[in-house]
C-alpha cells in the first residue's frame, strides 16, 4: 500500500469536480486525488474492470460520492460497496446539491460514513470539503486490513 | 258474577234446602204421631172388649143358672173369649210400656179369677142340676171382684188417655216450631235471594257501562288512528294479511282499504325481497323479540319505491297467544335523498381533497427539484467568482470587481432564496415530532443566536410568562427565529427599539405574541404578509425573501394554530400565533 493513501471523487459534474479540486488544493493536501464521472465508472473501479483492469492496488483512503447521478447513481454505488466485505471498510462520504429527506436517512441506513451538503456559498463549500479532506486524509487512521475503522459522521454544515 | 254475590246465592240456597229438610222431617213425625194416636185407640178399644166380655160372661151365666138355657151357656163362652182375645192383644199392643203391662198382667189375673168362679158355678148348675146351690154361688159371687177389674180397666184407660194427650201436645209443639221453621227460613232465603239479585243486577249494570265505554274508547281510538296521514298505521293477521288500514296507508303505499284488506303485507316488498322471505322472517322476528324495526325499500301500488321506516310490533292477548301485528310505516324518501345527496356531495368533496393533496404534493415535489436543480449552478457561479476575486483581482479593474462583488452577492441571495424554498416544500411533507417544549427556553436560545445581529443596537427586550407546548421543537424553533429576527430586522432604524414577547391563555388554546416598534406595516396588506414571496418592503430598506413568514404560516398550521398580525406603518407590528392546548400535559 502507498505511503500516502489517495482520495477518490465521483461526481458528474464537471463544475463541482472543479470546484472541490480546487477547495481540496487550497488545504495543499499531499493526497492523490483520483475522479471519476459516474457511478458506472466508479463500480468499473472497484472491481477493475474494462479501462480500470490494470489500475494499481491498493483502495481509496475516503470516496466522495455524489448522489445525483447518471447510469448508475451514489446511493447504488453505496449499496454494492457496503454489501461487499472487501470494500464495506473504505469511508464513504455522499455530497450532495441539497440535504433531500429520505436520501440522507437511506444513506445512513446503507452504511454512509458521513452525509455533506454543498453549500450555494463557496466559501462554505471550500470550508466543508477542507474539513472532508482534513479529516479523512490526516487524522483519521485508514483500515489495516486487520481491524475495521470506520470514522465519525461529519456534521453536514448548513448556509442559513 | 262477583263473589259476594256467589256467597249470598249459596246462602239464600242453603236456608231453603234446610227448610226443605225441616218440612220432610216434620211430615214424617206427624206420621208417626197418627199412628201411636191410632195405637192408643186401639188399646183402649181392646181394655173395652175385655170390659164387654166380662160383663158378657156374666150375663151369660146368670141367664143360663136362671134360666138353664143353652143359649145362655154359649153367651157366656162367647164372653170369655172375647175376654183372652182382648187381653192377648193388650199384651202385644203394650210391650212398649212397663205400666200397662203390669195393668194388663193384673187385668188377666183378675179376670181369670171370674171366670174361675163362673165356671164353678155354671158346673154346679149344669152337672149337679142344682140351680139353688148355683143360683146361691152366683148371687154371692156377682159383685165379687167387678169392682176392682173395673177400676183396673178404668186406670188403663186414664193412662192410654194420658198418653195420648201427652203425644198430641208434643205433636202440636213439634208442628208448630216446623212451622215457624220454614217461615223464618223462607223469609231469610228469600232475603238473600234479593240481595244477591240486587248486587248481580247491579254488577250487570256497571258491566254494560264499562263495555259501553270500552267501547267508546275503541271507537275513538279507531278514529284517531284512522285519520293519521303522516304514518301508515296497518295491524296483521297471525298469518300476515292486512286486518286494517288508515288514511296514512292509503296516501303512503296507494291502496284503498277495501282493496288491500284481506291481502298478504308481502305485496309491499320487491321481488328479490318477498323471493328471499324477507316478509316472513320480519314477522317471525317480531313474534319472537316482541317487534322489528327496519329501514328500507318498499313498494306503492303503482310500482314505485319508497323509502320506508318500518316498525313491525307483535300484539298477544291476555293469554299470550299472538292475535297479530301492528306495523307502523314512515316514508323517509326525502329524508333518504337528502342523505344521499349529502353523501354524494362528501364523496365528491373527499375526491377534491384527496385530488388536491395530490397536486399539493406535486407542487411540493415540484418546488423542491426545481429548488435543487437550481442550487448547483448556483454554486457553480459563486464558486467561481469567488475564485475569480481570489486570484484575478488585478485583472479586473476597479469596474469590473464591482460587478463582480454584485455577481457574489445576488448568487448568494438567491441561494439563500432557493434554500429557503426548500425548506418551505420540505414542511408540506415532514412529518411532525410531537413533544414538549418550552417556549421560554427557546426563545432565549433564539435571542443568543440573534445577538451578532443586535450588538451594537439600543434594543429594550420583554419577555413575558412563556408556557411549555406540544409541538415540533425544531420547527417551533423555526418560527421563532422567523418572528424575532423580523422584529430585529425592521426596528433597526428606530432609536429606542422594544421587542417585547409574551403569552396569552385563551379557551383551549394559547397564543403568543411578538411585538416591536419597527417599520410596522399598514393593516389593509396584513393578510399578504404570510404568503410566498409577498413582501411590504423593498429589498434595499430591508432584506428578506418573502418565505420566512410563509414558513411559519406552514408550520403552525400543521400544528393545528393559527398565524395573524396587526401593525401600523411606522409604529411596529405585532405577530402572533396560536396552538392548540389539547396535547400538553
Amino acid at each position: 500500500m502507498d505511503k500516502l493513501g489517495y482520495i477518490l471523487l465521483v461526481d458528474d459534474n464537471e463544475n463541482d469536480l472543479e470546484l472541490t479540486q480546487h477547495a481540496l488544493s487550497q488545504y495543499k493536501l499531499a493526497n492523490e486525488i483520483i475522479t471519476l464521472r459516474d457511478g458506472a465508472e466508479a463500480l468499473d473501479f472497484f472491481y477493475r474492470r474494462g479501462k480500470f483492469s490494470s489500475r494499481p492496488n491498493g483502495d481509496p483512503i475516503v470516496v466522495l460520492l455524489d448522489i445525483k447521478m447518471p447510469k448508475v447513481d451514489g446511493i447504488e454505488v453505496l449499496r454494492v460497496m457496503k454489501g461487499d466485505p472487501n470494500l464495506q471498510p473504505i469511508p464513504v462520504v455522499m455530497l450532495t446539491s441539497s440535504r433531500q429527506g429520505p436520501d440522507v436517512d437511506e444513506c445512513y441506513r446503507l452504511g454512509a460514513n458521513a452525509y455533506v451538503v454543498k453549500p450555494v456559498d463557496f466559501q462554505q463549500f471550500s470550508d466543508a470539503v477542507k474539513t472532508v479532506g482534513k479529516f479523512w486524509a490526516v487524522l483519521n487512521e485508514p483500515y489495516s486490513g486487520e481491524t475495521s475503522s470506520r470514522g465519525p459522521a461529519v456534521v453536514p454544515q448548513r448556509s442559513q | 258474577m262477583q263473589f259476594n254475590n256467589v256467597v249470598l246465592f249459596a246462602i239464600g240456597l242453603s236456608v231453603l234446602s234446610i227448610v226443605g229438610i225441616l218440612s220432610y222431617s216434620n211430615a214424617q213425625r206427624e206420621q208417626t204421631d197418627r199412628e201411636w194416636v191410632t195405637h192408643t185407640y186401639q188399646v183402649l178399644e181392646s181394655i173395652d172388649g175385655v170390659a164387654r166380655g166380662v160383663a158378657d160372661a156374666e150375663n151369660g151365666q146368670r141367664g143360663y143358672i136362671l134360666t138353664g138355657n143353652e143359649s145362655e151357656f154359649q153367651r157366656y163362652q162367647q164372653g170369655s173369649g172375647d175376654i183372652y182375645t182382648n187381653l192377648r192383644v193388650l199384651t202385644q199392643l203394650t210391650t212398649d210400656n212397663p205400666n200397662q203391662q203390669r195393668n194388663v198382667s193384673l187385668l188377666k189375673d183378675l179376670a181369670e179369677t171370674k171366670l174361675a168362679r163362673m165356671q164353678a158355678a155354671l158346673r154346679v148348675r149344669k152337672e149337679l142340676g142344682q140351680r139353688a146351690t148355683a143360683e146361691a154361688i152366683w148371687k154371692a159371687a156377682s159383685q165379687e171382684l167387678m169392682a176392682e177389674i173395673r177400676d183396673r180397666v178404668n186406670a188403663m184407660r186414664a193412662e192410654e188417655q194420658r198418653l195420648l194427650q201427652e203425644r198430641s201436645a208434643r205433636t202440636q209443639r213439634a208442628s208448630r216450631n216446623t212451622k215457624l221453621a220454614i217461615i223464618l227460613g223462607n223469609i231469610l232465603s228469600v232475603g238473600f235471594l234479593l240481595m244477591a239479585g240486587f248486587a248481580v243486577g247491579t254488577e250487570l249494570l256497571e258491566r254494560k257501562r264499562a263495555e259501553k265505554a270500552l267501547r267508546e274508547s275503541e271507537e275513538r281510538f279507531r278514529l284517531a288512528v284512522s285519520g293519521v296521514t303522516t304514518y301508515a298505521i296497518l295491524t296483521l293477521d297471525p298469518e300476515g294479511r292486512v286486518a286494517s288500514w288508515n288514511a296514512g296507508a292509503e296516501r303512503i303505499k296507494g291502496y284503498a282499504a277495501e282493496e288491500i284488506i284481506g291481502k298478504h303485507f308481502s305485496c309491499f316488498y320487491r321481488q328479490e325481497e318477498v323471493a328471499a322471505g324477507k316478509p316472513g322472517i320480519e314477522l317471525k322476528i317480531a313474534s319472537s323479540q316482541g317487534r322489528f324495526e327496519d329501514e328500507g325499500w318498499r313498494l306503492r301500488k303503482d310500482g314505485s319505491c319508497f323509502w320506508a321506516n318500518v316498525m313491525i310490533t307483535a300484539m298477544r292477548g291476555a293469554d299470550g297467544k299472538l292475535i297479530g301485528f301492528s306495523n307502523v310505516t314512515r316514508d323517509l324518501t326525502e329524508r333518504k335523498i337528502a342523505e344521499e345527496n349529502i353523501r354524494e356531495l362528501n364523496r365528491e368533496l373527499e375526491q377534491h381533497v384527496a385530488e388536491l393533496t395530490v397536486a399539493n404534493r406535486e407542487l411540493d415535489a415540484f418546488t423542491y427539484s426545481l429548488a435543487h436543480d437550481l442550487r448547483a449552478p448556483l454554486r457553480h457561479i459563486h464558486g467561481f467568482a469567488t475564485i475569480l476575486a481570489q486570484t484575478g483581482k488585478e485583472k479586473l479593474g476597479t469596474e469590473g470587481q464591482r460587478f463582480l462583488g454584485k455577481i457574489l452577492k445576488s448568487s448568494k441571495e438567491m441561494g439563500t432564496l432557493v434554500d429557503e424554498l426548500l425548506d418551505f416544500a420540505r414542511l408540506g411533507r415532514l412529518e411532525l415530532q410531537h413533544t414538549e417544549v418550552d417556549l421560554r427556553r427557546l426563545v432565549e436560545e433564539v435571542r443568543q443566536q440573534l445577538e451578532p445581529e443586535t450588538q451594537g443596537r439600543r434594543l429594550t427586550w420583554e419577555v413575558g410568562a412563556l408556557p411549555d407546548v406540544s409541538g415540533d421543537p425544531a420547527l417551533l424553533r423555526q418560527v421563532l427565529i422567523n418572528l424575532i429576527s423580523n422584529a430585529v430586522k425592521y426596528t433597526n432604524k428606530k432609536e429606542n427599539a422594544r421587542i417585547e414577547i409574551g403569552s396569552n391563555n385563551g379557551s383551549g388554546e394559547i397564543t403568543v405574541f411578538v411585538r416591536d416598534n419597527g417599520a410596522g406595516f399598514e393593516m389593509q396588506y396584513a393578510q399578504k404578509l404570510f404568503r410566498v414571496f409577498q413582501r411590504l418592503h423593498r429589498a434595499e430598506d430591508f432584506e428578506g425573501t418573502g418565505v420566512g413568514l410563509a414558513n411559519v404560516r406552514r408550520i403552525i398550521e400543521r400544528h393545528g394554530g393559527r398565524v395573524w398580525a396587526e401593525g401600523h406603518p411606522g409604529q411596529g407590528a405585532t405577530f402572533y400565533f396560536s396552538l392548540p392546548l389539547k396535547e400538553i400535559r
